[in-house]
């Protein structure tokens, strides 16, 4: 149960980069799958990406019900905030470090597109593979491939935009 | 065929997560050896897939997975009456502890074997709690009595023994030159075939009494 509640609560809070939503989108993902739990055909896949299919699925209709709250939300108002707190946690402490290069990432995600940034999370976060990540899309492979690659590429120009320089 | 920077772009996560053929890969590095452009790319990238796949697993917040299974499964109850005296009593019911039981049981009955028990031979009379506590005792002192007697019989034999040493020493000196060197398997055998007793001490007390008997008869 906490394997997937980690797996499950993960990939939300990657995907919208707030604590709170990804707990609420957690406890929905949980709720669906207990009351479709009939309809889940272990030859169709293993369990874990079904799991992952419910959530990505949630969270694209999340993604679609929010747009319009998030286009109110000027990028202006959020880049200062993101300046001070990387000038203001910079210390030599390893899990300081840490938190600080995992905010940058998150904050790096947040300004992919949703079919980037879900590719990206799945392969370099959640560690599935192609074949796994092109059954929780449902899209041609070559469109993962391609989905993954432009993502990274993107995520590393928005990494060193931060200013985050190769460890 | 040459890769060009474009190409070289487009199989980036090819050649990051080790799906490109060794053709292909030494290629790309022929391409990237003379391409200040693409080299700075793979570093850049690949940089951003490492930092990615080092960040630790996000924290489940702790409270989460208690509102899931009230969501699901439904709040627990709290058990009322008679049940609630016995809640603590929940461990009684686990397989772990049936196990436990199980073993318990078995080894007890090995034991009871091993004692002289046999459920064969018990009665529904022997079960009452008074006849089960006779029967311990009475098998307990039994047990005491033999362990006793045990002890006094070894005292006695030893006394013997250590009485007869000192007299018998040149007797057997004697006895040792006449007799052959050593004795053959079947002559061994044949000493030894009584157990808890060892032939030296049998030879001592034949000898001390043989002597006993030489003495009252001369007498």
């Amino acid at each position: 149960m906490h394997r997937h509640a980690r797996r499950v609560f993960g990939l939300c809070y990657r995907f919208t980069g707030n604590s709170h939503e990804a707990e609420d989108l957690s406890q929905e993902v949980f709720l669906k799958i207990y009351r479709s739990l009939a309809s889940y055909r272990p030859a169709a896949g293993g369990f874990p990406t079904w799991l992952t299919s419910v959530t990505r699925n949630l969270l694209v209709d999340h993604y679609r019900r929010t747009k319009r709250d998030r286009l109110t939300d000027s990028i202006e108002d959020e880049m200062p905030r993101l300046e001070e707190k990387h000038s203001s946690t910079r210390t030599p402490f390893k899990h300081v470090a840490d938190a600080e290069l995992s905010d940058q990432v998150q904050h790096a995600l947040s300004r992919l597109s949703p079919e980037l940034r879900e590719a990206v999370i799945l392969r370099d976060l959640q560690g599935l593979e192609y074949n796994e990540i092109q059954e929780v899309l449902s899209v041609p492979e070559g469109t993962v491939k391609s989905r993954i690659n432009r993502g990274r590429i993107e995520l590393a120009r928005i990494l060193e935009q931060l200013g985050l320089r190769p460890a | 065929m040459n890769w060009t920077c474009a190409q070289i772009e487009e199989r980036l996560s090819d050649y990051l997560d080790n799906r490109l053929d060794p053709a292909e890969v030494a290629e790309l590095n022929r391409h990237v050896d003379g391409c200040a452009e693409c080299t700075r790319l793979i570093e850049q990238v690949g940089t951003a897939v490492r930092q990615m796949r080092s960040l630790a697993p996000v924290e489940v917040p702790a409270l989460l997975i208690h509102s899931i299974l009230d969501q699901t499964i439904g709040p627990r109850t709290e058990k009322k009456g008679w049940r609630g005296w016995f809640a603590w009593a929940d461990f009684v019911v686990q397989p772990k502890f049936a196990m436990g039981a199980l073993t318990c049981a078995v080894t007890l009955i090995i034991l009871g074997y091993a004692a002289g028990l046999s459920p064969a031979k018990i009665r529904k009379g022997d079960l009452a709690p008074g006849n089960v506590f006779r029967a311990a005792n009475r098998q307990a002192h039994l047990t005491y009595g033999r362990t006793l007697k045990y002890v006094n019989d070894l005292k006695v034999v030893y006394e013997i023994q250590s009485r007869l040493r000192p007299e018998e020493s040149p007797a057997r000196e004697r006895e040792r030159q006449e007799a052959p060197a050593s004795p053959t398997p079947q002559e061994k055998s044949q000493q030894d075939s009584r157990p808890g007793r060892s032939s030296t001490l049998d030879a001592n007390l034949y000898a001390y009494i043989a002597t006993r008997e030489a003495a009252r008869s001369q007498q």
